[in-house]
């Protein structure tokens, strides 16, 4: 599948120059959860390779805590769009 | 009294020269307006610009061109590499650039200066800039009584520049007039002789005008009224060159040791760019000639071929230290050591005996200009804050800032670090190290420059208080060690056991908290912490059991409990400021002040939900 040509660097600045800080803080906040979600996968791919219990219930911990900011981060970005609506 | 004779003097001679002819008078008048021209223009463009140079510098700090880039084309905007300078000392001593970068800042400012010969060679003495300068100076003058404060700065710019054209006029005026008195070409000195004689004026004539623009103005007016020779002119333009630098070091004479590097870094590339022009000048002046004849410009034009000699020898110079600027930069941070960068240690085994004061080092005078580079300073401030809370605590622990942050088991390192009587008091160490620094931090966050941002305001609000938390941190560790000394040799082993396990508790956090202060992935950071916070919960022994397991056995003697239920609460709340203080310092550190993953810090009953369940589990 062919990839999509990268945008030219001037566009993107200025694309940031002319969103909000509402718009940047969202979309970090997006990518700051994609993260997160990777990290739970990568995670998960480790607990089923756990070689000892105290690694899988140290990997167990982390990765619900992973789940319990995703989870925060989720409602702050259903939080941020009633705000954005209900400004509209 | 050296320096108020030599200003008695030099006022007295000043003024008899004036009236000994009138058109001295007019030269000298021409001079004191230009300077007084430039110093409205700073001021000017400090309000005018109202940080946005500080932005503008803050976003060529990564790349030496650009660093390069910004000297050029501010010095050449501003007309004043003084004020360039000042703005790049308080940058590097907020620690928001690096040296290389600055002296990046200062080579670019060099060329810059080579504008403002052109401007007054090729269209100064063409036309009378005193008709241009009066619309300027009534329309600045007007500007300068509104409140608006950039209708104020733009007031000042136009009064500067209005007193800059007069006073070049006043000069050009003044040499012309004072051709027909007295000519000033006898006094050309032919050959080296010439040279170094007029190096040297050059020089000195900086040094009491501290302005080399100034020095190469007159030079060119003079120049202009065929009152010296092109090349004693020439010989004029190098030592303003090396007299700028003078200026400078003096300035940096008592500063931080930012200061100093760069002052040192200007030193030494004019003095080397001072150097090769000096060696070279025969040479120069023939590339002179020829690029004059590319350019079209005349032969006899001297004026324009100096403008044209003083940007061939700056850029010569820049390019001939661009290959060893790094070295340099190298050089000058061995030279010029930055104290702030030496961590507090104190030996666990030994009493403190040091008396020196410790003042704020981050937070000087320079850097309280701007906004960013305050709160810059202020955060470099309170990182030395927690350094020297973490030494203290280790102290309090009885160990070394060396054993909290090595790679070894803290255990084992617990089981051979005995605890020792003949120490100093926390109390003295909290009043020493701790208390001037957070006192320091508090009053300069009531006193930081300009408006800020909301988000800045936030941020300033959430360090202040982490301060407070860090600083009752200490405190706690101060009334835990009382007991950590007392139980440590107690016959109940439990006792003993249980003391150490505290020890080790914060000993552990410390040293977690010092490792993810430097994680580069902030995800990372942010789990790093949840987990250190549910860490804490869990070792609560009143929380997990442990505390009711021991009193119940009757293992721990009854004048115990009651110090041990209070100090696992101390402990506890160590831990607690310790991570928030930590978090708010990596936050701030990142630059994300209200960033995304900021929100996604997990409140405490959102936590306590977690580890409960993995309590039950």
């Amino acid at each position: 599948m062919s990839q999509p040509p990268n945008k030219p660097k001037w566009q993107k600045h200025l694309r940031k120059l002319l969103k909000g800080k509402a718009d940047t803080d969202r979309e970090a906040l997006q990518t700051a959860l994609t993260d997160l979600r990777r990290k739970a996968v990568e995670l998960e791919a480790r607990l089923a390779q756990a070689e000892s219990n105290d690694e899988a219930q140290r990997l167990k911990d982390k990765l619900e805590l992973i789940q319990r900011h995703l989870k925060k981060g989720e409602a702050r970005l259903v939080e941020w769009d009633d705000q954005k609506s209900k400004g509209k | 009294m050296v320096r108020r004779l030599f200003f008695l003097v030099a006022l007295v001679l000043l003024l008899g020269s004036a009236w000994w002819n009138l058109n001295v008078q007019r030269i000298g008048a021409g001079v004191a307006i230009f300077l007084f021209g430039m110093l409205s223009l700073d001021n000017g463009f400090r309000v005018f610009t109202g940080g946005t140079l500080e932005r503008l510098l803050q976003r060529s700090t990564d790349r030496v061109w650009k660093s390069i880039g910004f000297g050029i084309v501010t010095t050449s905007l501003v007309q004043s590499s003084s004020l360039v300078s000042v703005i790049t000392i308080s940058f590097l001593s907020s620690g928001l650039m690096g040296l290389l970068q600055g002296i990046g800042v200062i080579f670019g400012a060099n060329i810059g200066t080579t504008t403002g010969a052109w401007l007054v060679s090729a269209i100064g003495l063409k036309v009378s800039l005193s008709i241009y300068a009066m619309p300027m100076l009534m329309t600045g003058v007007v500007l300068i009584m509104q409140s608006n404060q950039h209708w104020r700065g733009l007031g000042h710019v136009l009064t500067g520049l209005g007193f800059l054209f007069l006073g070049i006029d006043y000069m050009k005026d003044g040499f012309s007039a004072f051709q027909s008195v007295l000519d000033l070409r006898q006094f050309a000195i032919a050959g080296l002789l010439g040279l170094l004689v007029y190096t040297l004026a050059g020089l000195l004539a900086t040094v009491i005008m501290q302005s080399s623009h100034a020095t190469l103005i007159l030079t060119i007016t003079a120049l202009a009224s065929d009152q010296i020779t092109y090349e004693n002119a020439i010989a004029l333009a190098i030592g303003a060159n090396i007299g700028t630098t003078v200026t400078a070091i003096i300035g940096a004479i008592g500063a931080a040791s930012p200061g100093r590097q760069l002052a040192a870094a200007h030193f030494v590339f004019n003095s080397v760019t001072a150097l090769v022009a000096l060696l070279f000048h025969l040479p120069m002046i023939h590339l002179v000639d020829w690029l004059s004849s590319v350019f079209g410009i005349a032969a006899d034009n001297y004026t324009l071929k100096l403008s044209l000699f003083h940007t061939i020898f700056n850029v010569t110079g820049v390019l001939l230290m661009l290959p060893f600027m790094q070295r340099l930069a190298e050089q000058l941070k061995q030279w010029f050591t930055d104290e702030r960068q030496n961590r507090l240690s104190l030996p666990a085994r030994q009493a403190d005996r040091r008396q020196d004061p410790v003042t704020p080092q981050y937070l000087t005078s320079s850097v309280m200009t701007h906004p960013d580079v305050a709160l810059s300073a202020l955060l470099q401030e309170m990182r030395r804050l927690w350094d020297n809370s973490v030494a203290v605590m280790a102290y309090a622990l009885f160990l070394d800032r060396d054993d909290i942050e090595s790679e070894q088991p803290l255990d084992l390192l617990l089981l051979h670090s005995a605890v020792h009587e003949q120490t100093s008091d926390i109390d003295e160490l909290y009043e020493r190290y701790v208390r001037p620094l957070n006192t320091a931090i508090v009053t300069a966050s009531h006193h930081l420059p300009g408006q800020l941002t909301d988000a800045q305001q936030e941020t300033v609000f959430a360090l202040k208080v982490a301060c407070r938390d860090l600083v009752n941190a200490v405190k706690d560790v101060k009334h835990l060690q009382k007991n950590l000394r007392r139980y440590h040799n107690h016959p109940s082993e439990e006792l003993n056991q249980q003391y150490r396990a505290f020890r080790l508790q914060l000993a552990e956090l410390l040293h977690r908290l010092q490792s993810i202060l430097n994680y580069p992935d902030e995800e990372e950071a942010l789990l790093g912490f949840s987990e250190q916070h549910q860490w804490v919960k869990k070792q609560d022994i009143l929380k997990n059991g442990t505390f009711d397991r021991l009193v119940a056995s009757g293992r721990i003697p009854a004048e115990a409990i009651t110090s041990l239920m209070n100090d696992s609460e101390y402990c506890r709340n160590i831990g607690f400021r310790l991570i928030h203080m930590a978090q708010k310092l990596y936050w701030a550190q990142t630059g994300s002040a209200v960033s995304a993953l900021q929100s996604l810090i997990l409140e405490d009953e959102e936590l306590q939900e977690n580890s409960d369940v993995s309590a039950s589990e």
